[in-house]
């Protein structure tokens, strides 16, 4: 294996692992806020999970990062 | 949709209010609005009379009754007994008479069983502490103690209030003129404890004594209290394991005067609810000395069918208006889901966010094609779908009575459903097995990665394009001019983001880059005019975030692709274990795999209805509204469900 590839294999790894830590950490404070709102008001569940779904984006673009860094910049170097 | 409401208005003579009520309760098509009494000064609002107030006492109290007989014969809700809706029109003194007679025929049983279980859990419960405290307090005890003169008491307390002990000791020696023993002795780290010996006539006064200094005494039960400790301990041994017998033996009596009873308690509990609100909704209407007044909702195509049964059953005596809607009034207006069978079961997922406000579009029928269509675009394995499939279905036939839980195991089954359309798209059957026996995929989503996100970013685009069309569909109807700008500015900034993709991507001629270019500036100058003074800083973020919206809906390419590898991954580790044992082979692979199937009916579920609540609703939902609460026969009403 080449040294590129790896390098490629690493930077994929820090795009979807970084997103990863960003959206737990936001998903861990809103989860917490939100089952106590929800021990209060239960109507408010549909929100809740919105709130909670919310910071998921940011791994899923660090996930669609990760892929193009594997699928397209090895093209784009030859 | 959303069922066009009428607001409707019924004057009558107060001797036909009656008969009015039974009618409305029948029919059971109208929302009695509340009456406002700032409204008119000749028209004040309806009080129940002493005879009302008395019969709605006596209606409390045998409903209390049927419904503490119900908490008593815990047992699995099945329907309310049927043929009771006939109770309605009988006379109250007759269905008060009747619930009387059942309750005297199963309250004492029911109440006897009660009591007995609960002192079984008690006994149990409180036993098991004992044993634990005597256990340790057992090599505290003086062996000689003669138990028929002196009483022992067990006491403990926390390790900072240990100086307690010593004051009670001084006390207890007083008390008792030195005929005493106090030991002491640290059973963790946190508790000492204590064991006081004195004379049984000094037993009240020492238990002022402690109860004065708050310490907490271990009792022993009263018919153990006598006992040595050690014959205590053995004789706690043989209650516990009594008690699980004596107790099962007191459920399944229980159960079986459950059954007979359950169904027909529940009929007359809801007989009685619905009696009880029939007396309360007088204090809803208005009156003025002849006449009262009923104003509510109705939907529209109920109105001629509720009109015929008022002049039927009431006669000329009635006035129904149908009143005009201003702004004020569609505002209050409540709201009624009227979707065909197929789309019902999506409605419990719209309300989870909000129910939408009267007169809004209602999006039930579109998130009934694409939600299903999302879940199985990222489930797509024949397998997993298949398994998926047959749960939802079972779950649906053992829980017939729970609205909720069905309703979503048949947006289950229908994404299922496409989750098996999707499995032989790609020729998926726990990964990619499927090509091994003999699955040719149409699309390979697992090696045409490029393909997959271009499929999902354009699905994205087509959606969140169609949420801005219906957003702007919205704003025209309520001719809000702000809002049209924002919603039309939005559309023509993305179709010149569109055009400058296609350029890129080499689809359309260099020719038509400067005109895309021009288009997304054009659209993105209105945006930042319809926002106003922050418009220079909101609208460039605005489009930023559609963007981001469009993007978001990669996740139905991430979450099916994560789905792909894990499958690969279990068949992978099955294959090299397999090696050496078959069965570990198979066991790791179906636990990999089971695994898998759990998240790929968990998170295709929320990501859908994520895409939905935050990237499409959020460009055109207006919630908000109330839901429709029409004064009905509670019996009535579960029969037609």
């Amino acid at each position: 294996m080449e040294i590129g590839t790896g390098l490629l294999a690493i930077g994929a790894a820090f795009a979807v692992g970084l997103a990863a830590l960003g959206t737990g950490y936001a998903q861990s404070h809103i989860g917490s806020a939100g089952a106590g709102a929800i021990a209060e008001k239960p109507e408010v569940s549909g929100t809740i999970i919105l709130l909670i779904a919310i910071p998921e984006t940011m791994l899923i673009l660090g996930f669609a990062v990760a892929a193009m860094i594997i699928l397209v910049l090895p093209g784009m170097a030859k | 949709m959303l069922l066009p409401m009428a607001k409707v208005q019924i004057i009558g003579t107060k001797q036909y209010q009656d008969e009015t009520v039974q009618v409305l309760y029948r029919q059971g098509v109208v929302q009695i609005d509340e009456w406002n009494e700032k409204r008119s000064l000749t028209q004040r609002r309806v009080a129940l009379t002493d005879d009302d107030t008395a019969l709605r006492q006596r209606l409390t109290y045998a409903a209390t009754q049927v419904e503490a007989t119900l908490v008593a014969l815990p047992a699995p809700e099945g329907p309310p007994f049927p043929g009771y809706e006939d109770w309605y029109d009988c006379p109250l003194d007759w269905l008060i008479q009747a619930v009387e007679a059942d309750l005297e025929e199963v309250g004492p049983a029911a109440r006897a069983l009660a009591t007995r279980r609960s002192q079984l859990e008690e006994e149990a419960s409180s036993l098991i502490r004992y044993e634990s405290a005597v256990q340790q307090l057992m090599p505290l005890i003086p062996a000689l103690v003669n138990l028929e003169r002196f009483a022992v008491a067990a006491v403990w307390v926390e390790r900072r209030y240990r100086g307690a002990l010593e004051l009670v000791a001084n006390r207890l020696a007083e008390l008792t003129g030195g005929q005493c023993e106090v030991i002491s002795h640290e059973l963790d780290r946190d508790i000492w404890a204590a064991i006081l010996v004195f004379p049984k006539a000094q037993a009240r006064a020492v238990n002022e004594l402690l109860g004065r200094e708050n310490i907490a005494q271990v009792h022993l039960p009263t018919e153990l209290a006598d006992q040595p400790f050690d014959k205590a301990i053995a004789n706690m041994h043989q209650r516990l394991q009594a008690i699980p017998g004596e107790r099962g033996e007191v459920e399944a009596q229980q159960e079986t005067l459950g059954r007979s009873w359950r169904p027909r308690l529940r009929a007359w509990q809801l007989l009685l609810r619905d009696q009880l609100a029939r007396i309360d909704v007088h204090t809803s209407f208005g009156q003025t000395d002849y006449t009262f007044i009923i104003e509510g909702w109705a939907p529209e195509r109920d109105l001629p069918e509720l009109e015929a049964a008022l002049q039927r059953e009431v006669g000329d005596a009635l006035l129904v208006t149908r009143l005009p809607l201003g702004p004020e009034e569609r505002k209050s207006a409540p709201v009624m889901f009227d979707n065909p069978p197929f789309v019902k079961p999506f409605e419990p997922l719209v309300r989870l966010l909000a129910l939408p406000r009267y007169g809004a579009f209602d999006p039930t029928p579109l998130m009934s094609i694409a939600m299903p269509l999302f879940f199985g675009m990222m489930l797509g394995d024949v397998a997993y779908a298949a398994v998926l499939l047959g749960l939802m279905v079972y779950l649906r036939r053992r829980f017939v009575g729970r609205t909720t839980v069905r309703a979503l195991t048949e947006v289950l089954i229908i994404g299922s459903v496409w989750g098996l359309v999707f499995g032989f798209v790609y020729g998926e059957f726990l990964g990619e097995l499927g090509k091994q026996i003999g699955l040719r995929p149409l699309f390979d989503r697992g090696h045409e990665v490029t393909t997959l996100f271009l499929i999902a970013i354009g699905i994205g685009a087509g959606h969140v394009v169609l949420g801005l069309s219906l957003g702007l569909w919205g704003a025209l109807h309520r001719r809000s001019r702000h809002e049209i700008l924002e919603k039309a500015a939005m559309l023509i900034a993305l179709s010149g983001l569109f055009l400058l993709v296609a350029v890129v991507a080499q689809l359309l001629p260099k020719a038509f880059l400067t005109p895309a270019l021009a288009v997304v500036l054009v659209g993105l100058a209105i945006l930042i005019y319809s926002l106003g003074g922050m418009g220079v800083l909101l609208g460039p973020l605005e489009l930023l975030g559609t963007v981001g919206n469009i993007l978001s809906y990669l996740r139905i390419a991430a979450i099916g692709l994560s789905s792909v590898y894990l499958a690969r991954v279990a068949n992978e580790i099955g294959g090299t274990a397999g090696e050496y044992s078959v069965l570990v082979g198979v066991m790791i692979a179906a636990l990999f795999h089971a695994l898998n199937l759990a998240l790929g009916a968990f998170s295709p579920t929320i990501h859908a209805l994520r895409l939905h609540y935050v990237e499409f609703f959020g460009k055109f939902y207006e919630g908000g509204g109330q839901a429709f609460h029409p004064l009905r026969r509670s019996l009535a009403r579960r029969e037609s469900q």
